[in-house]
């Protein structure tokens, strides 16, 4: 997912059509097809149907971040985005922009998409140790990166 | 800075936080080094950070003053 999250990255940080355009046609010339088919729906603007909603990952991260309910609520009115919030209040001091190795397409149909059919204790035990996990990871590599 | 949506709204292609203010968790750090039984707030998000500190068992409160948010 390294290489979606670089193309986030690179969409993100620039203003210019041209270069989000060049930043894509890089990407999707070298993504695998089942990454490329993922990056395509998703930058499309389409979610996951069925899926775990906002509601639940906002009660999850009030439990898991021990933060009080109306402090998540704030914080997210001033981001206005539940996924950013998200990342920025489980961010490490240490943590940096690193992404997984495991391709996209593994996470979306052998990680994320089982989840649907389990029942909710087990959704929020995954998908809160998948935060913890991410947050790790980069505080990790940043780690890494700071040996160099 | 830091936050995707106050870049956007005003076309910045990236956003470097350089200020000589406390994050949140600084000034909650300084409070607690600090020991101090009551804190004034003067400026910025004092709402949020005098119902945190107050649930957090210190006395705060925020205190009039002419600061302006960007001083």
């Amino acid at each position: 997912m390294r290489e979606f999250a670089d193309l986030y990255d690179e969409i993100d940080t620039t203003t210019s059509t041209n270069l989000k355009v060049a930043a894509m046609v890089r990407y999707f010339r070298s993504a695998p097809p089942a990454d490329a088919a993922w990056a395509a729906y998703i930058l499309s603007g389409r979610r996951l149907k069925r899926f775990i909603g906002p509601a639940l990952l906002r009660r999850w991260l009030v439990e898991a971040s021990g933060l009080p309910e109306w402090l998540v609520e704030e914080s997210y009115s001033s981001v206005g985005d539940m996924a950013e919030t998200i990342a920025l209040l489980t961010e490490t001091d240490a943590s940096q922009k690193t992404a997984t190795d495991v391709p996209l397409a593994e996470w979306i149909d052998e990680r994320l998409l089982p989840l649907r059919d389990v029942e909710e204790p087990a959704q929020r035990e995954a998908i809160v140790g998948m935060v913890a996990i991410a947050a790790l990871s980069r505080m990790l590599s940043a780690e890494q990166a700071a040996d160099r | 800075m830091r936050v995707r949506g106050d870049r956007r709204r005003r076309g910045y292609d990236r956003g470097f936080v350089i200020s000589d203010h406390a994050d949140w968790p600084g000034l909650l750090d300084t409070c607690r080094a600090t020991g101090a039984k009551q804190v004034l707030l003067t400026h910025g998000h004092s709402e949020a950070l005098t119902r945190y500190l107050n649930e957090q068992g210190v006395n705060a409160a925020a205190l009039e003053t002419a600061f302006g948010d960007e001083e």
